[in-house]
């Protein structure tokens, strides 16, 4: 079964390559992903889309891009926000962070959403000092070989696989000889584990990213840094008070010290 | 005789206001009320927010308090 679908991409990769379209997506590998992003909440859980191209490849959510689609689809059957509200409500939310690598894995643009605007931080792809080992796991019946790298602040530890002809991984750790299957943080607060791996057709919408402002990284990750670690006053900054709130059984809720964090980033 | 007539027109009179009260639209409250999949949350929006304001701080106000 992984010779025939080795085999399928080694034929399907000169067609996209030669292709003059860059938007072109061919294959979508899938991440299930865990982050302890606040020390004094539980870990997070998502999946993570990363969908490769010649020239481009975007990583997304795939909870968030099911619910966006549920808003997007009833926002147009004339459905109100509150209406939308109770549909979704209960519903899986993911990231909302989009990373979108272009030129050839040259530039990188981050677009999110802080307080309710829309940002585009664009940055070079930063080379990673990979250290490259002969240690091999076997991942979804790929063999994979072990490299480690010191990136923003984090001992990485990934598996990746030659098996499968196409480069890449997932959020921003590139640049090894394969597709990376398996990535953890040596104090594990971040991993992504590969869940499957399968061929698709589908073009880049780039007007989907028409609504997001240009933004310098200093600035944004300065902005990122206030928002999460007093949601309460960005929020309230931006003319939004939560006047009161109570849980299921009418109990008062003490919305300061449950909007309170211990923010642990991905990049430190 | 002027005091049946004054009674009359205050019956009338009565009975117009609480009809107009009746089917009047209630004013719009200052704040919005989410209901989370943990409870429920007064939202007071200095701005008239968009849907996609609105829905965005709803799934934030959810993460924040429902985890």
């Amino acid at each position: 079964m992984r010779k025939i679908f080795n085999l399928l991409i080694l034929i399907l990769l000169p067609y996209s390559i030669y292709s003059q379209d860059g938007s072109k997506l061919f294959m979508r590998v899938q991440y299930s992903i865990t982050a302890l992003e606040d020390f004094g909440k539980k870990q997070t859980d998502d999946w993570m889309y990363l969908d490769l191209g010649n020239n481009e490849s975007v990583y997304y959510s795939y909870f968030n891009h099911i619910r966006d689609s549920t808003v997007q689809s009833q926002k147009q059957l004339g459905y109100s926000a509150f209406e939308i509200m109770e549909n979704i409500k209960g519903t899986k939310r993911g990231s909302k962070d989009i990373f979108l690598f272009s030129s050839n894995n040259k530039t990188l643009n981050h677009y999110a959403i802080i307080t309710a605007d829309y940002y585009m931080v664009t940055e070079p792809v930063e080379k990673i000092k990979w250290i490259t080992t002969r240690e091999t796991a076997t991942i979804l019946n790929y063999k994979c070989f072990k490299a480690t790298a010191n990136f923003r602040g984090r001992d990485w530890i990934v598996w990746f696989t030659q098996d499968i002809p196409v480069t890449g991984g997932p959020w921003k750790l590139n640049g090894l000889p394969g597709l990376v299957l398996k990535a953890e943080d040596s104090q594990k607060h971040y991993t992504f584990e590969c869940m499957a791996i399968g061929k698709i057709e589908k073009t880049l919408q780039m007007s989907d990213f028409s609504k997001y402002s240009s933004i310098t990284k200093k600035d944004f990750d300065l902005l990122l840094y206030k928002f999460k670690t007093d949601p309460l006053s960005a929020i309230e900054n931006k003319g939004v008070k939560i006047l009161g709130a109570k849980d299921a059984n009418g109990r008062v809720l003490d919305v300061k010290q449950k909007m309170k964090t211990q923010y642990n980033p991905i990049e430190r | 005789m002027k005091k049946f007539l004054f009674s009359a027109i205050c019956a009338c009179a009565m009975f117009y206001t609480t009809s107009y009260q009746a089917n009047a639209t209630p004013p719009h409250p200052d704040y919005d009320i989410f209901i989370l999949s943990c409870g429920s949350v007064i939202v007071d929006f200095s701005f008239e927010p968009t849907d996609a304001e609105m829905l965005y701080y709803y799934d934030l106000i959810e993460e924040m308090l429902c985890g």
